[in-house]
């Protein structure tokens, strides 16, 4: 038995020995860890943020946008389109295309290759995330792009795009990753969802697909043909899949990994300065608010009326619960220097809409009790709730489970409400489950967030058409912000574009619809061997051909 | 005896056509009247409201649940699983990712369990040194409670953040194709040590429980003292006592293979595993749907194997038990 021991002893050792001279080989590769799997590299089925990230190294896009953050906005570049031209009146533009751009099969890239991505991009069959979308084009009865009238091929290298008279084109109408026309006419669009090329797909970019095991690491790698390839570029992306937080933290900090985002604040003060890392954050456009339902849910679901909530309904009673909950608490408490207290829904980072952000809304308990007062809420009854006409101010804060600083949130909440007579009651709930009830409208109040899109637009989250504006769940109805939502969408000066925002946020800051709780930094952490990683709100990971160790 | 054994064949596979055809339906029903939206991840401010609901259309949903169900039958038995909604692929494609792995680990993980509780059963068996037994005995079940992301934990910060010695997660290091066969098994091996000692504790403890009272109550009984009466060495008298106490070992075998084939997930998740255990759970919060009965049909199957195997097992080791399982 001794013997038994003995030798499962020395194997274990031997293994510990041996792995302890493992193969080392890191010099021109970059671990980046991701807390899922990913589904599909096909940009068109690409919804999830890593998809996008890893994506977006394989297929370029016609120009390619930078933030610049002095400016608070974006600027262009060349990519694909080498130079381009507006017409006078800004409807079309001609791209002159870099004619050096092969696939990574070798055949050559050309004006085709755009207008077919386009015509699948915008065909319903294909079940392409970019489905109607495409409101500055000439559509068809089923909203695809009409090819004929909005795409021009003067040559290979050569296009026009024709914008729908009267509307208000940019780059982002057309800055969107190009396709094989060569590989994907082949296949029968109703497939393409399912087709081989969305997990084996060949591209245009800096980097291609080495392998792809499940659950386990996609591996990217430098290709040679791309006209962004250079010698010094990192050979090898790897986005290790490491579903739970403590095991990618450690392999950060053991050295197995070599970038990690989305580091919680309490794991930074671990990163000392031994483990030769630099940690940086992207400065928030996602925030986190509380969600009054401004309708009544029961009889928007049973008669489809719109009703004002009960509770909610009121903008005074909404203005007095922002006084009466402690943000700078949340922010100071759990965030650190890594958020802020939010007082509307564009983040200060956007500097070239929004120069000076309102001051937010104090907690101040005392000031929201005298307005509850004067709204007719007070403790009739002496239970130590506050009633009206019978009714007790008390409701159900509900909000997605396992995450800790919405669990944090929900508690201060609780505790700021019920020291001026409201009761909450909290409840997590699983994710899908609050997702299919908080676009249902059937809370009557949540915690939710939401990631401001670059550009801008506001319309579809504060507009009062609630059939066009799914996002809109708290159902926000106002006159004077529908119009100011209208007017931004014309042709307008960067001026007339601030007044309109200054003008906006007065209002949301006025009707307070939902209460803006706190922006989010996403912090990064990645090793000092990396240089070059440019940080900004459109990704740590944009750009990574320019890295270099 | 051969036709004995084709009726139990015949018998256990009509059974388990019936099992699986009831577990399937039933995860059916459940799925589609629990709450949550396969076609969650398609709705977002930044996609059109239109797109979720393309989506659903070609996923099947928007037919009647009798519809729905009638399709998913025919699929079945045509041995067709659908596409998974969330990797867009054949569910079978999607399981065999993970399959393999999980039977190979989940084998070895028994492997190790029943040799570990063996080797302490003996030990503590062959020990006539009772306070050395007794603290084996709670030694073992001071393990037995420790949850298992505890140890795996405890054992990454040992072995991997202090030591230095071995990998904290994945089936293998990064360059894995660039090595040579040699490495390349070292490699696979020393990524597999901490998640298989991980798991390996709970079973070691149940193994060794059930083998040391089994041995206990087998020696008290009356064939032992009968051969003990008649002089026949203690080694030979062990052997009888070992042989006799195996019977339930091989059925708590099959229990313990069952619950690994299922997939384990908290091991899974922090060593990051391709296993089932994740892959189902995964399933289950994206609601994928197909892909969740994928894996409850496959579950279902290799339960129903293994049990039947450690029944097929039990018998050949005491023919008695024929009649039990027929």
């Amino acid at each position: 038995m001794k013997k038994i021991a003995l030798i499962l002893l020395s194997i274990f050792v031997l293994f510990c020995v041996v792995s302890c001279s493992k193969y080392e080989d890191k010099k021109s590769r970059v671990v980046i860890s991701i807390n899922s799997d990913i589904t599909s590299l096909n940009p068109m089925f690409a919804v999830s943020y890593t998809e996008g990230m890893i994506a977006e190294q394989i297929f370029l896009r016609l120009v390619d946008q930078k933030w610049n953050n002095e400016k608070g906005g974006l600027d262009t570049f060349p990519m694909l389109a080498e130079k381009w031209e507006w017409s006078d009146d800004s409807t079309s533009i001609t791209l002159h295309l870099r004619d050096d751009i092969q696939w990574q099969d070798s055949v050559a890239f050309t004006a085709e290759d755009i207008v077919f991505t386009f015509d699948i991009y915008s065909d319903p069959v294909t079940e392409s995330k970019f489905i109607g979308t495409f409101n500055n084009y000439y559509l068809r009865d089923d909203f695809s792009i009409d090819i004929e009238k909005s795409f021009e091929i003067i040559s290979d290298s050569e296009l026009k795009i024709n914008f729908l008279s009267g509307s208000t084109p940019g780059f982002f109408d057309f800055d969107l990753p190009i396709l094989p026309k060569h590989i994907l006419e082949k296949i029968d669009r109703k497939e393409l969802a399912t087709s081989e090329f969305n997990h084996n797909p060949i591209g245009n970019g800096p980097y291609k697909l080495k392998s792809w095991k499940p659950n386990q690491a996609i591996i990217l790698t430098a290709d040679s043909i791309s006209y962004l390839y250079n010698n010094d570029m990192i050979n090898e992306l790897v986005f290790n899949v490491i579903p739970d937080y403590n095991s990618r933290f450690l392999q950060l900090l053991s050295g197995d990994v070599d970038l990690m985002q989305d580091v919680r604040v309490e794991s930074v003060p671990l990163i000392s300065d031994k483990y030769q890392l630099t940690i940086g954050k992207v400065e928030g456009r996602e925030y986190d608010y509380v969600g009054w339902n401004n309708i009544d849910p029961e009889i928007f679901a049973s008669k489809g009326e719109i009703v004002p909530h009960k509770l909610f309904g009121n903008r005074e009673v909404r203005k007095a619960l922002t006084l009466a909950i402690n943000r700078k608490q949340i922010v100071d408490e759990f965030m650190k220097e890594y958020g802020s207290v939010a007082s509307g829904p564009v983040s200060p980072i956007f500097k070239e809409l929004v120069e000076d952000n309102l001051e937010p809304y104090p907690y101040n308990p005392d000031e929201a009790l005298k307005i509850l007062k004067n709204e007719g809420w007070k403790d009739n009854n002496n239970d130590g709730f506050l009633d009206k006409d019978g009714q007790k101010f008390s409701f159900t804060l509900d909000y997605t489970s396992g995450n800790p600083l919405r669990e944090f949130t929900a508690n201060i909440i609780q505790s700021n409400l019920s020291k001026i007579g409201i009761e909450v009651l909290i409840n997590p709930v699983e994710s899908s489950v609050f997702f299919e009830n908080m676009f249902a409208k059937s809370y009557d109040a949540w915690i939710g967030g939401w990631i401001v899109p670059i550009p801008v637009d506001l319309k579809p989250f504060w507009y009062s058409d609630l059939d066009e504006s799914f996002p809109n769940v708290v159902s926000f109805q106002n006159e004077a912000a529908d119009s100011v939502l209208e007017k931004m969408r014309n042709k307008i000066s960067v001026t007339e574009k601030r007044k309109l925002y200054k003008c906006f946020l007065e209002i949301m800051h006025r009707e307070q619809p939902v209460t803006f709780l706190y922006w989010k930094d996403d912090i990064v952490a990645y090793s000092k061997k990396i240089k070059g990683i440019e940080i900004s709100p459109l990704g740590t990971v944009h750009h990574c051909w320019q890295w270099r160790i | 005896m051969q036709k004995k054994l084709l009726y139990i064949l015949i018998k256990r596979s009509i059974v388990s056509v019936v099992i699986l055809f009831m577990l399937v339906s039933m995860i059916f029903v459940l799925l589609r009247i629990s709450p949550g939206d396969p076609a969650q991840k398609y709705i977002s401010p930044e996609l059109n409201s239109h797109l979720a609901q393309e989506v659903r259309s070609s996923f099947g949903l928007d037919g009647s649940l009798f519809e729905q169900y009638k399709s998913f039958l025919v699929n079945i038995v045509s041995g067709n699983f659908g596409i998974s909604y969330n990797y867009r692929l054949p569910v079978l494609s999607v399981i065999m990712n993970y399959l393999p792995f999980t039977v190979i680990f989940a084998s070895i993980v028994l492997f190790v369990q029943i040799v570990g509780g063996y080797f302490l059963a003996r030990v503590s068996f062959g020990n006539i040194n009772p306070k050395i037994d007794q603290m084996l005995s709670n030694f073992v079940l001071l393990f037995f409670s420790l949850p298992s992301f505890v140890i795996a934990l405890i054992l990454i910060y040992i072995f991997s953040v202090h030591l230095g010695v071995l990998p904290i997660a994945g089936i293998h290091s990064i360059g894995f194709e660039e090595m040579s066969i040699f490495n390349k098994i070292i490699d696979r091996i020393s990524h597999l040590i901490l998640p298989v000692i991980t798991l390996s504790f709970y079973g070691v403890v149940i193994f060794y429980k059930y083998l040391r009272d089994n041995f206990d109550s087998v020696s008290n009984k009356m064939f032992i003292h009968y051969l003990e009466a008649n002089g026949i060495n203690k080694k030979e008298i062990k052997k009888h006592i070992i042989k006799n106490s195996l019977g339930t070992l091989v059925s708590v075998a099959g229990v313990e293979f069952s619950v690994l084939l299922g997939g384990t997930l908290i091991t899974e998740v922090i060593f990051s595993l391709p296993g089932m255990g994740f892959l189902t759970v995964n399933a289950i919060l994206m609601r994928d749907y197909p892909l969740i009965v994928g894996c409850v049909f496959f579950s279902g199957i290799l339960v129903l194997l293994v049990n039947f195997i450690a029944d097929i097992v039990r018998a050949l080791l005491d023919k008695r038990l024929v009649k039990e399982i027929l």
